[in-house]
Formats: structure tokens, C-alpha cells, sequence
């Protein structure tokens, strides 16, 4: 269970994130929704601690900052050098980085545990290809891999499904669902509201401050909405359902 | 005169065997670290700490400590002063670099060249390298520093490619990423006042740069990468050494010409990255975008 | 990206940089340390102000700039007591790189004499006397007491002076001859008082002229050889009978040295038997140093050769620099060594 209490997050004199405070339980799927600037990233890279907050996190009642081997963080693609001389094999392998430990070397047992994260997301084929020649969607595989030779059950995804196809991003919910049947806690930031939305369980809609956060239904209404992105959204029901949200 | 020969002339003396042994250690360090610079894209620091370390240098030299001391001291604050323009100003990192480490070595020049007569160092030897001067105790400091390099590289090195690829990720899983900045930057300090010796302050970042990126264009992996920079460095500096023997030209900077000349052939050559390459083979293949789907894609 | 946010942030850094400092400190010490082999430490190293140029420049005598110590020492013991007489080129410092600073040129824009070496001794220094608006008379030395100098070649073809003519004390005697010239005819009223003490170092000179011959010739003719670290001994070497060998640089410390003519001298070095080798006070011993090692030789002493000693030194004048050259060189070589004994009119050696 994670435990946020009155996150801020200050940035040169502009308060980013206001007094966040929920509480996230496991085996979900959360979606981070909110406009451009609403301090989504922001509330990521505090609870990770790589960006200095007040306020306090905990992780099965206790602190997160000391329980850091659960958590793997997928940074924005925008942030990884592609052209970095690194494999697909490499990149997994660093989610075993922590558990080797200092001064050692990988293991045989390593090296099976990277395997099987890469079949497990239909890469294994590519172990030994430079990550730069990957598309979008194989290389977010490559990093939900790596999560998972990690062996965290704390997820974070920094805009996971931008320049990806459509046909990827159905893999990948597939996989993240597989990941949260299996007891795994995935926080997803998202700042597109298609039908991306209808893949999470809960929803934490954020405009530098939380708007709503708990489950999908209760928090996606148009009141909410109009909060967070200022009432420029109409939403209509499809023939099939599924809600459409139009900016 | 035969090959043999024209290989074993100049090792018959002493300063030559000495100056050999200098420039393939020097060749080494400097593409371990120049590779990491490179994935870093740090060579711009690389280049100012290369700078930045003179007045470090002189102020041990005038306090009779340790020039290495000295030398880390200059690039650490060198660094800390150029973060501390950038995160406290408007001012980007690469005019805070080229401002910090211009004013350290103006500083450096001003205090070397107070100090040489009455230390009898010349300030040349630092810009420019005085590799026929080395004297044994001077190889195994190198010896010395880069066994010290080699081996922290060798024993940190998923940690520093954890970080160097993705900071934000090896810090959220709870590595120690300043620890890991300042030691790599320690290293790269020592590598730097080793290498002044085989081509000088000035030059030192070609030695760093050239061989690694020779590599960079080869290569799929770090590990690959500095090993045959490594192998880049060690051969580029044997015969820079030669060539500055029969042909009378300066050691340091005919070094960094035969690196240069490595690094064009790759750049035009690389069977995946080169430019001649490309054009020579306009219709391969690209790579196949699909790949296998997960298993557990197949549901019903 | 790299930057520190933090100074100390985890614990492990600081540990790491003091291991490895202390792990350098140990095996590096200062290794490529160089401090003065002679034990002269000037230590006013980094003297911001120069009290003694600030002295000069305020001083009401009549006012005598020299480039190179040597020259500075020849004017003071000609002109006298009267005159303030200041180098600008400080004891140890080498001429031929010698980069001036603004300072000098206060100095020499207000000096009423310049004396300078010529044939090229100090090219930058030359620059800025010229540049100055001084209608002082700047008189190269060596070029007007009419010294005949050995030609050199630099480099592919080209051809020049070889500048050290102050090697040989007869040549001594025409500097002194080139500096009472131009006292006596700016200061005609004093011409006695330089003429007087110009009389007595000349005959001092002399006596020391033939000294050295003597004293060299005392080595055995198989040691009889000098090898230095640049080539400033030629004048001092043919005059007295001291061939020299060869030498790292050239005339000029500018040049880089080639590893070629290292290894060509290490030859030379071995073939002729050369008892020891020379370091110099204004040049970096490193090269002589590793030569030495090579071709198995001791580094027989440190020789004045482009300027005095400080103050106090046994080389602190013209005199004393030829003398203590003399004794190094004749001692490391094998040669009996007796004392210099000057003619008995003290006056000159001050």
C-alpha cells in the first residue's frame, strides 16, 4: 500500500504540486490524467525522490526512500539517449543491477532471470539488438523487462505510449494487466484521454493539486473534468460504450 | 631497413621504452574515461575540467603537496562552480562552462608562469606534454593511476552503465548517483594530470574523444566500446610515438593525429554507422519493426 | 545532468576521494616536482608588486636598465654608486621564452640607459624596448662592443647568431667596452669614475680569462667534454678549450625537443666517453636528466648559463658565474681546482 501525505513541490517559487495526499492499494492500475504543466511528472519523480518535496511517503507503512529496490521507474523516452551503445539484453540486465550488488558481476541465474523477463514480453528475439533500433513499442517492452527482472512490484511509467502504435499499446495494457494480477502496483502517467483511459482501475486527476482521485467511474465525470482542464472538453458516450473525451 | 627493425631502433633507449610505456597507459586511461564521457554527453566538461585543472597545479606545486590533490581539487570546484552558474542563473551550461574554465586556466597560466622559474617546470611542458622527458618515477604514478582506473571502472561498471544510460531510473532504484558522479569525476581528474605528461593539458581531450567516439560508431555496447577504444588509444599513441621519432615531429599532437585518422575511417567506414557505408549500400534493408508478440497477447 | 546538487551527499563519496588522494599522495609525492637542484629559491615567487622595480623607478640617480643579469652586473660595477642600475630579467629566468609583462615596460619607457644582449638573446624583451617612446639609447650589447659571433644553424637552412658570447671573459671585456662607450658619452661629466673602475674589471677579467684556460686544461683530455642542456657554451667552450659535445635544445629553448636528436646525443654521449652532463639554473632539468640515465652518465652539476644566481649565490655576478662554472665543470670532470684569485685591486668583484 502506498501512502502519500501532503506532497508539495516547489519550483522556483511556484508551488508545482499542492498537499497531495492519497492512498494507493495494490494490485491496481492507477492513471495520472491532467493538462499540460498539472504537475503529473512532477508527483512521479517526488515519490521516487528524485526531485526534493515536502511532505511524506510510505510504503507498507514504511518510508518509501528506504524500500527502493520495489520500485523501477520508465522514464519519458524523450529522456533515454537512444544512440546509447547498449543492447536490449544490457537494458534488462540493469533491472538486476541492485540485486548483484556492489563489486559483482551478473550470474548465471541473472542472466536466466533476463531471459525470462524478455520472453515474458515477447522480446527475447532482440536481446542482442541496440536499443536505438527498436520502435516505440518494443522498446517501452524493453523497460516494462527490465521492471520485471527487477522483481519490483512498484511500477512508474512516464508517458509510456507516446510514439507508439496502436496495436503496441494494446500489448503493453495487456501486459500491465497480466503484471497487476499478479499483485503489482503500476502508476501510469498519461496525458493523453482517449480510450487509454478505460484500461485503469483508478484514476488520480491532478492540476497541480488533486482533483479526484479513486476509481475509474467515480472520478471520470464531467465536473472533475471541467476542474482539471478548465470546462475546454465534451465528453459523449460511443455507440459501443466506451466514453469519448474531445478537447 | 626492415619492419623489425624500424620498430626495435627507438626502444634501445631508455627515454624511448619510457615514453612508449607513458603513451600506451595514458592511450588507455583516456579511452575508458573518454568513453564514458562520450555516452555521458559530457565532452564538453571533459574539455573545461581539462583546462580547469592548472591553477590546481600550481597551487600544490607552491604548497608542496600533491599535484594530483591539487588537480582534483581544481576540476571538482570547476564543476561545482559551473552547476552552481547554471542552476542559480539564466545562464545554460555551456556558456557556464566555457566562462569557468577559461578564467581556471587564465588563472593557471598567471600562477604557472609566476612560479616556473623558481620550480624549473615549464609551462610548456604542461600545455603541450614533454613525453621525452619521463622518468621512471613518473611511469608509476601512471602505472599507478591507471591500474586505480581500470579497476574501479571494471568494479563499478553495471552501476556506472545503469546511470549512464538512465540517471533518473538508477536513482529511483536507490543508486547512489552523486557518490557515482564524484568518483567518476575523480577518476577523470586523475586521468588528466597522468596524461598531461604524454601530450599536455591542451591536447588531452582529442586522447579522450577520439578513440572512444572511433569506437562509439562501432560498437553495440559500452563494454565494446571501451575495449576497443581501448585498442584505438593503445595503437593511436604506439604510432604517434614513431611517426614523431623518424619523422622529427612533435609526440602529442602526431598522437592525436593518428586517432584522428582512425576516427575518419570509422566515421566513413562503420559497417552500420559509416557515411560511405550508407551511400555504397543505398537499398539494405531496414531493420524489421514487428517483432514477436507477447505470448500473452494470444487470448481469446 | 552532472551536477552536484549537494556537496556531500552520501556518505561514500567523501570516503572514496580521501583513498584515493591519500593513495596518490603516497606513490606520487610530487614526482614530477622539479624544485631548484641548486638550492636557490627566489621567494618572492609570486611577489605581486616588484619592490625593486618600484625602487628604481622612484629612485632620483640617474636611471640604468639591463635585459639579462650578466649585463646589469657589468653596468653596476662600471657605472658605480651613483647610477641605479635594475634587470629587468630576474636571476634564474630564461631569456629566450621570456614573455614581458606590463611592468617592464613601466621600467624601461623610464630608464635613461637600456643596455640589451643582441643577436636575438631576447626577442620579446627587444619588442617592447623597441615600442617604447624612450629616446634613451638602447644599445645591444654584445652587436656594439663588436663581438664576432658563432653563427648557428637553427633550422633548414637557417642561419643565425649564437647569441651566450658572455661564455668567454674577452668577450666580457667588449661588453664592458660597449657599456663605458655609452656611459661615457651620455654622462661626459663622470667619464673618469667609469673609465676608473671600466680599467679595473677589464684587468680583472683578464686575470680570469686566463684562469679558466688553465683551470680547463687541468682536465684529462678523454673527459674534457661539456654536455648541457641547451647550447649555450660554445663561446665559453672554444675559448677555453672545452669542446663541446652537444646539448638537448638548441641555441634557443623555443624548440621542442625531438626525440631524434635525444637519441642521436645519447650515442654521441656514449662513443665519446663523456665523464658527466650538465643541468642548467633557467632550464628544466627533466630532459638532461633522463639522457642521463640512459647513456649512464652522472649529472656532474648545475651550470649558470643564460643568467646569475640570487643574491647570495655563487654565482651572484659576472665574475662569480664564469668562476663557479668553472669549478663545477672542472670538478665533475676530473680536473684540479684552484680558487680564483682576483688582481689586487679589489675594487671590481663588489
Amino acid at each position: 500500500m502506498l501512502d502519500i501525505q501532503n506532497l508539495s513541490v516547489r519550483y522556483r517559487k511556484n508551488l508545482a504540486l499542492e498537499r497531495a495526499s492519497l492512498t494507493i492499494h495494490p494490485q491496481r492500475i492507477v492513471g495520472i490524467i491532467g493538462p499540460n504543466g498539472a504537475g503529473k511528472s512532477t508527483f512521479v519523480k517526488a515519490i521516487l525522490d528524485l526531485i526534493s518535496y515536502t511532505g511524506t511517503v510510505t510504503y507498507k507503512n514504511k518510508p518509501l526512500k528506504g524500500q527502493m529496490k520495489q520500485v523501477a521507474y520508465v522514464p519519458q523516452r524523450t529522456a533515454v539517449d537512444w544512440d546509447y551503445p547498449a543492447t536490449v539484453e544490457d537494458v534488462v540486465m540493469m533491472g538486476r543491477c541492485i540485486h548483484i550488488g556492489w563489486l559483482r558481476w551478473a550470474s548465471a541465474k541473472d542472466r536466466e532471470i533476463v531471459r525470462e523477463s524478455l520472453v515474458r514480453v515477447g522480446m527475447e528475439s532482440f536481446a542482442d539488438r541496440q536499443i536505438g533500433e527498436l520502435s516505440g513499442g518494443q522498446q517501452q517492452r524493453v523497460f516494462i523487462a527490465r521492471a520485471l527482472a527487477q522483481k519490483a512490484d512498484l511500477l512508474f511509467f512516464d508517458e509510456p505510449f507516446v510514439g507508439v502504435d496502436q496495436t503496441s499499446e494494446t500489448i503493453i495494457f495487456q501486459i500491465f494487466e497480466e503484471l497487476r494480477n499478479e499483485h503489482k502496483t503500476l502508476l501510469v502517467v498519461n496525458h493523453d484521454l482517449g480510450e487509454a483511459v478505460s484500461h485503469y482501475d483508478d484514476i488520480l486527476l491532478l492540476k497541480n493539486r488533486v482533483i479526484a482521485f479513486g476509481p475509474r467511474e467515480t472520478v471520470f465525470n464531467d465536473e472533475n473534468l471541467a476542474l482539471a482542464y478548465g470546462g475546454k472538453l465534451s465528453r459523449f458516450v460511443d455507440s459501443d460504450g466506451s466514453t469519448v473525451v474531445l478537447s | 631497413m626492415d619492419l623489425v627493425q624500424l620498430l626495435v631502433d627507438p626502444l634501445q633507449y631508455g627515454f624511448m621504452q619510457r615514453a612508449l610505456i607513458s603513451a600506451l597507459l595514458v592511450g588507455t586511461i583516456c579511452a575508458i574515461t573518454g568513453s564514458y564521457l562520450i555516452v555521458r554527453r559530457l565532452s564538453m566538461l571533459g574539455d573545461a575540467v581539462s583546462r580547469a585543472v592548472m591553477p590546481g597545479l600550481a597551487i600544490a606545486f607552491l604548497l608542496g603537496a600533491n599535484i594530483f590533490f591539487g588537480a582534483f581539487i581544481a576540476g571538482v570546484t570547476a564543476t561545482g562552480l559551473i552547476g552552481a552558474i547554471h542552476t542559480n542563473s539564466k545562464i545554460k551550461e555551456d556558456t557556464a562552462m566555457g566562462i569557468v574554465f577559461s578564467s581556471f586556466f587564465s588563472l593557471g597560466i598567471i600562477l604557472i608562469t609566476k612560479i616556473q622559474k623558481d620550480n624549473k617546470i615549464d609551462l610548456n611542458h604542461f600545455l603541450f606534454g614533454n613525453i621525452l622527458g619521463v622518468s621512471e618515477s613518473d611511469l608509476i604514478t601512471t602505472l599507478v593511476i591507471s591500474v586505480i582506473v581500470i579497476a574501479t571502472i571494471s568494479l563499478i561498471y553495471k552501476e556506472l552503465l545503469f546511470h549512464s544510460f538512465d540517471p533518473l531510473g538508477a536513482k529511483s532504484v536507490g543508486l547512489p548517483v552523486q557518490a557515482l558522479n564524484l568518483v567518476v569525476m575523480s577518476l577523470i581528474a586523475a586521468t588528466i594530470v597522468a596524461s598531461m605528461q604524454s601530450v599536455g593539458v591542451i591536447l588531452v581531450i582529442a586522447l579522450m574523444l577520439g578513440p572512444g567516439s572511433t569506437a562509439f560508431l562501432l560498437t553495440k555496447k559500452l563494454k565494446t566500446m571501451m575495449l576497443l577504444s581501448v585498442a584505438v588509444g593503445a595503437v593511436s599513441s604506439t604510432v604517434g610515438l614513431y611517426l614523431s621519432y623518424y619523422l622529427d615531429i612533435s609526440s602529442g599532437p602526431a598522437v592525436v593525429m593518428v586517432s584522428t585518422v582512425f576516427f575518419i575511417l570509422s566515421f566513413l567506414f562503420s559497417p552500420r554507422q559509416g557515411l560511405l557505408t550508407h551511400f555504397l549500400h543505398k537499398d539494405q534493408d531496414e531493420p524489421s519493426v514487428s517483432g514477436s508478440l507477447p505470448k500473452s497477447a494470444y487470448k481469446p | 545532468m552532472f551536477i552536484p546538487k549537494r556537496l556531500l551527499p552520501n556518505f561514500f563519496a567523501p570516503w572514496f576521494a580521501l583513498v584515493l588522494g591519500l593513495t596518490l599522495t603516497a606513490c606520487g609525492g610530487g614526482s614530477s616536482t622539479e624544485k631548484s637542484t641548486a638550492g636557490e629559491s627566489n621567494n618572492n615567487a609570486v611577489g605581486l608588486l616588484d619592490a625593486q622595480a618600484e625602487e628604481f623607478l622612484n629612485s632620483p640617480k640617474p636611471k640604468i636598465a639591463a635585459t639579462s643579469t650578466m649585463i646589469a652586473d657589468m653596468a653596476r660595477v662600471v657605472a658605480g654608486d651613483d647610477f641605479a642600475v635594475f634587470s629587468v630579467l630576474k636571476p634564474g629566468t630564461d631569456p629566450h621564452i621570456y614573455e614581458p609583462k606590463p611592468g617592464d615596460s613601466r621600467v624601461l619607457s623610464k630608464a635613461d640607459v637600456i643596455f640589451h644582449n643582441g643577436f636575438n638573446l631576447e626577442p620579446q624583451l627587444v619588442k617592447v624596448i623597441n615600442a617604447t617612446q624612450n629616446p634613451a639609447p638602447k644599445v645591444p650589447v654584445a652587436e656594439a662592443g663588436g663581438v664576432k659571433p658563432y653563427k648557428m644553424e637553427k633550422a633548414a637552412g637557417l642561419v643565425v647568431a649564437d647569441p651566450h658570447a658572455w661564455g668567454s671573459a674577452t668577450n666580457g671585456i667588449l661588453y664592458v667596452n660597449a657599456i663605458t662607450k655609452t656611459l661615457d658619452a651620455k654622462y661626459p661629466d663622470k667619464k673618469a669614475v667609469f673609465d676608473k673602475n671600466a680599467t679595473a674589471y677589464r684587468a680583472e677579467l683578464t686575470a680570469l680569462d686566463r684562469w679558466i684556460r688553465a683551470q680547463i686544461a687541468t682536465i684529462p683530455e678523454q673527459t674534457r667534454k661539456l654536455v648541457s642542456s641547451h647550447d649555450a657554451f660554445q663561446y665559453y667552450g672554444r675559448a677555453y678549450g672545452l669542446p663541446v659535445v652537444g646539448s638537448i635544445l638548441g641555441v634557443s629553448t623555443e624548440e621542442e625537443p625531438s626525440a631524434q636528436k635525444i637519441a642521436k646525443l645519447i650515442e654521441k654521449v656514449k662513443k665519446e666517453q663523456v665523464g658527466s652532463v650538465f643541468v642548467e639554473t633557467s632550464t628544466s632539468p627533466k630532459l638532461l636528466e633522463s639522457l642521463a640515465r640512459d647513456a649512464g652518465v652522472k649529472v656532474g652539476g648545475t651550470l649558470y648559463s643564460d643568467s646569475l644566481g640570487i643574491a647570495g649565490s655563487p654565482g651572484d655576478t659576472y665574475v662569480k658565474m664564469l668562476v663557479a662554472n668553472t669549478r663545477t665543470i672542472v670538478e665533475a670532470l676530473g680536473g684540479n681546482y684552484t680558487a680564483f684569485v682576483p688582481p689586487s685591486t679589489n675594487q671590481a668583484s663588489k
